[in-house]
């Protein structure tokens, strides 16, 4: 008992939920309705295909399509799919139904699909009505290809899967102007069960700038109706083809290996494979030539046009709009629209030196389909001058392809406040003039003419003047040296100071005996004769002068090692003057000129010896 | 005999002294024509004229630096920062010359790593830049002299020992600082250097094309030249990278 009611204590939330996810969703009935293009040329078929989302788990009626004149309804097939999600207790369930009703176009128009409507609970729902454009049939044969079998084929055979199993190639457009897209679809439409799909040849489209919008990873079977016959369709890949260049262009077939399952039926008694649980036949699919015009854009460009083909605008938006000069400021100029973007490099930027620009930073983001999006290109700008400055509109040159006809796209132009900046000294109040600036740089002017040139190889010290004159203060220095040591000899040393002076005092002396000579004072003239070679000889051996006879004389020359000759001649002058010096009147001039020359000449070699 | 020779020897020497000046004379005149072709816009012209005036064997700051004028506006930036070299080498401390070696520097291709620079070596390269060699020759010649000059002072005048001594001493001490200066000095400007003047010249492992490429140098860019084999040249960068280029690739400063 204890135990019942537990349960139903668990049981009765649950219900409650349950009922009341029911009740308060039971009047969401959405309707959503698409086609699988918008523009088929005059034969082809259209799908239109509505969903159905419910909450209710109960059953719809099937929304009611009304065919329009022009249209053909070639049949229709629904599905059905459920889901039920529990989310922290809470339950919603949703129904959806999936109905593709396929319409073939029998004449050229704009045609309005649905309103698809169903009535629900005394309530009428309708979904949106879809626009599609029915062209001109373009001539081109159907877009299918022969299979090729791995394996001979009867023709009957060949025929067969021809019929069954083919790859289309559909662009939406087949004459196109250089840089208008072309959206190209690739299908596979079976009846068989295929296994082993595989891409054999991918064409490379030279010619042409790809953008792969679609690539089926895996194949998802939808069912379409080609001519009153139902087909597993698959989309394979969907491309969007930028011609680059003018003239005919045929696209390169895409390839497809696949293997066709075809049961257990044995076409003769010895391909009977009695382990094999299928025989499966190798087929190779191409899609058929597609032919593309790329027409040559019409003359009569703008200035500036750079190949940009579609619709596009423009708009511009500056960070900061008020600034010091020399600050940077950031342009984002967004472009968006239909065309190839990718091919746009740069927009014409603003004229004048108002601004300085660097290269933009662009960033592309496209749609889903690839044939349109923005982009987008950062300018750093740098005012040149302050106060209230306009900055010109950016401009794109483009041709529109939908009216022929060259068009430019440009942003609105933007008013930026710059204050003065703050590098240099501001001009002082009162004074006009501004202050003066850099506007080039170049290389200094050459050196002025010159009269003379001079030799500039050899640097003053690698002269050899210059060491010749270190000399000097060297020599100074030894020069002040040795007189220093002269002068204190001089006056500490008796000796060394008589020795010293002994040639210029006997100098002098036989300079006054030549006088004497001269003056005919013969007594005076030998008296100092004998005077000058006694004081001569006592000042170099430093002795007394006053006792010095010719005998003394004789002993202190010999002590000195003085030759022989020499002191007897020494003597001789001695005793000659000696002898005329005490009897007057004696000696002619010529004597007295021979004792004259002969003191001279002893004089000069004893200071040799002595 | 004697007053004969030395006569006809002060008379040659005077001659030849006036042919020195009036070849120099001629010189002058010759570079003065390559001005006027400069200012005129003929800058092949005047390169040609500066060109026969060093060829003369005249080495002058002036005319190596309009000559690099001459070639910059010639297009030829390699010669151009070549010259300038050359010229700052005689000119040390020129302004002009120094401007347009930078402006010429900051034209070239290869950008040289700046070394990292504190306060002590910005000072000590500043110091370094202000002297020049000859201010250095000049300034070793007055301290020797001031040192023979103290010298002499204190050999007169011993009593003031502590005075001349410590004079000798501080001029001792300048003359050896001025002395390693000028010695360090003259060393630096004895490194061999050259300018690239190809457009592009490769960088080996080692003198022969079979060699590994090290680095690319282009055209204005100085190196020093550590060795030389069978005409290929080992480049140092100031950065310290080193490698093999072609002799033909560069010239010595």
């Amino acid at each position: 008992m204890k135990n019942k009611k537990q349960i139903f204590f668990l049981l009765f939330p649950i219900s409650i939920a349950l009922f009341w996810t029911q009740w308060a969703r039971a009047q969401d009935v959405i309707l959503r309705a698409s086609v699988d293009r918008t523009r088929v040329e005059v034969g082809e078929q259209i799908q239109f295909t509505v969903v159905v989302e419910a909450a209710q788990m109960g059953g719809l009626p099937q929304p009611q399509v009304p065919t329009p004149a022009g249209l053909h309804l070639s049949g229709s097939s629904s599905s059905t799919s459920m889901s039920v999600n529990f989310v922290n207790g809470a339950m919603t369930s949703k129904r959806t139904t999936t109905y593709v009703f396929s319409f073939v176009a029998q004449n050229e128009g704009t045609y309005m699909l649905g309103p698809a409507q169903l009535t629900h609970d005394g309530k009428t729902i309708r979904s949106d009505r879809v626009r599609v454009e029915v062209v001109k049939a373009s001539g081109q044969p159907q877009t299918r290809a022969a299979p090729q079998a791995g394996r001979s084929m009867s023709e009957a055979e060949i025929r067969d899967i021809e019929q069954n199993l083919f790859l289309q190639a559909i662009p939406d457009k087949r004459v196109v102007y250089v840089g208008e897209p072309v959206r190209l679809t690739y299908k596979l439409f079976t009846r068989y069960d295929l296994r082993n799909v595989q891409y054999g040849h991918v064409p490379t489209f030279t010619g042409f700038w790809t953008e792969t919008t679609f690539d089926a990873q895996r194949l998802n079977m939808q069912r379409e109706t080609v001519d009153g016959r139902a087909f597993n369709a698959a989309l394979l890949k969907r491309l969007a083809l930028f011609p680059t260049t003018a003239g005919k262009h045929v696209l390169e077939q895409l390839e497809v290996n696949c293997e066709i399952v075809a049961g257990r039926r044995s076409r003769s008694l010895f391909d009977f494979d009695p382990f094999g649980a299928f025989d499966t036949q190798h087929v190779r699919v191409r899609s058929g030539d597609v032919e593309i015009e790329v027409k040559p854009l019409p003359r009569g460009a703008p200035i500036g046009f750079g190949g940009a083909v579609g619709q596009f605008e423009m708009r511009a938006e500056a960070v900061p709009t008020s600034l010091k000069a020399g600050d940077p400021v950031a342009l984002k100029v967004v472009l968006r629209g239909k065309g190839n973007l990718h091919a746009i490099a740069d927009l014409m930027r603003p004229k004048g030196a108002a601004f300085k620009f660097y290269d933009p930073k662009t960033n592309l983001e496209t749609d889903g389909t690839r044939l349109g999006g923005q982009k987008t290109f950062e300018y750093v700008a740098i005012p040149q001058r302050d106060g209230q400055v306009t900055l010109p509109p950016f401009a794109l040159a483009y041709f529109d392809p939908v009216q022929a006809r060259y068009k430019t796209a440009q942003t609105n132009p933007i008013v930026l406040r710059v204050a003065p900046g703050e590098q240099g000294p501001q001009p002082v109040a009162g004074l006009p003039g501004e202050e003066v600036r850099a506007l080039g740089s170049d290389i200094r002017y050459i050196k002025p003419d010159r009269t003379r040139l001079v030799d500039q190889s050899l640097s003053l010290h690698q002269r050899g003047g210059f060491w010749l004159l270190q000399a000097v203060p060297v020599l100074g220095v030894a020069g002040a040296y040795i007189y220093r040591r002269h002068r204190e000899r001089l006056a500490g040393d008796v000796a060394y100071a008589r020795r010293r002076r002994s040639r210029s005092e006997a100098r002098r002396r036989l300079g006054k005996a030549n006088q004497l000579m001269h003056a005919g004072d013969s007594a005076g003239f030998y008296s100092e004769i004998h005077r000058s070679l006694a004081r001569f000889v006592a000042d170099r051996t430093n002795r007394a002068a006053a006792g010095l006879t010719a005998e003394q004389v004789g002993v202190v020359l010999a002590e000195c090692g003085v030759d022989e000759q020499v002191i007897a001649r020494v003597q001789d002058v001695f005793a000659t003057s000696d002898r005329v010096r005490f009897a007057p009147g004696e000696g002619s001039a010529e004597e007295m000129q021979r004792l004259f020359e002969q003191t001279e000449d002893l004089i000069g070699a004893l200071e040799r010896c002595i | 005999m004697k007053v004969v020779l030395y006569l006809v020897g002060a008379v040659a020497m005077g001659l030849m002294h006036v042919d020195a000046i009036s070849a120099s004379e001629s010189l002058a005149a010759l570079y003065n024509r390559g001005n006027e072709q400069y200012r005129a816009g003929h800058f092949e012209a005047a390169i040609s004229a500066y060109q026969r005036v060093l060829a003369e064997g005249l080495n002058n700051g002036e005319v190596y630096y309009n000559l690099g004028n001459a070639y910059f506006k010639n297009g030829q930036l390699g010669r151009a920062i070549l010259s300038y070299e050359r010229a700052l080498k005689l000119m040390p401390k020129d302004a002009d010359v120094l401007a347009n070696l930078q402006f010429a520097n900051a034209q070239k291709v290869d950008r040289e790593t700046e070394d990292e620079e504190n306060v002590v070596t910005r000072v000590l390269q500043a110091i370094f830049a202000f002297f020049s060699v000859d201010m250095l020759a000049v300034m070793v010649c007055v301290f020797v002299f001031g040192l023979g000059g103290v010298a002499v002072c204190w050999i007169f005048m011993p009593i003031r020992r502590v005075l001349w001594g410590g004079l000798l001493a501080l001029v001792a001490v300048a003359l050896l600082g001025s002395a390693s200066m000028l010695a360090f000095k003259s060393h630096q400007h004895r490194i061999p250097k050259a300018v690239i003047l190809a457009d592009e010249a490769i960088g080996r492992s080692g003198p022969g094309r079979d060699f590994l490429q090290v680095f690319t140098l282009h055209e204005g860019t100085k190196v020093k030249i550590e060795r030389a084999e069978g005409g290929w040249l080992l480049v140092r960068l100031h950065s310290g990278l080193g490698g093999w280029i072609e002799a033909s690739a560069l010239e010595r400063v």
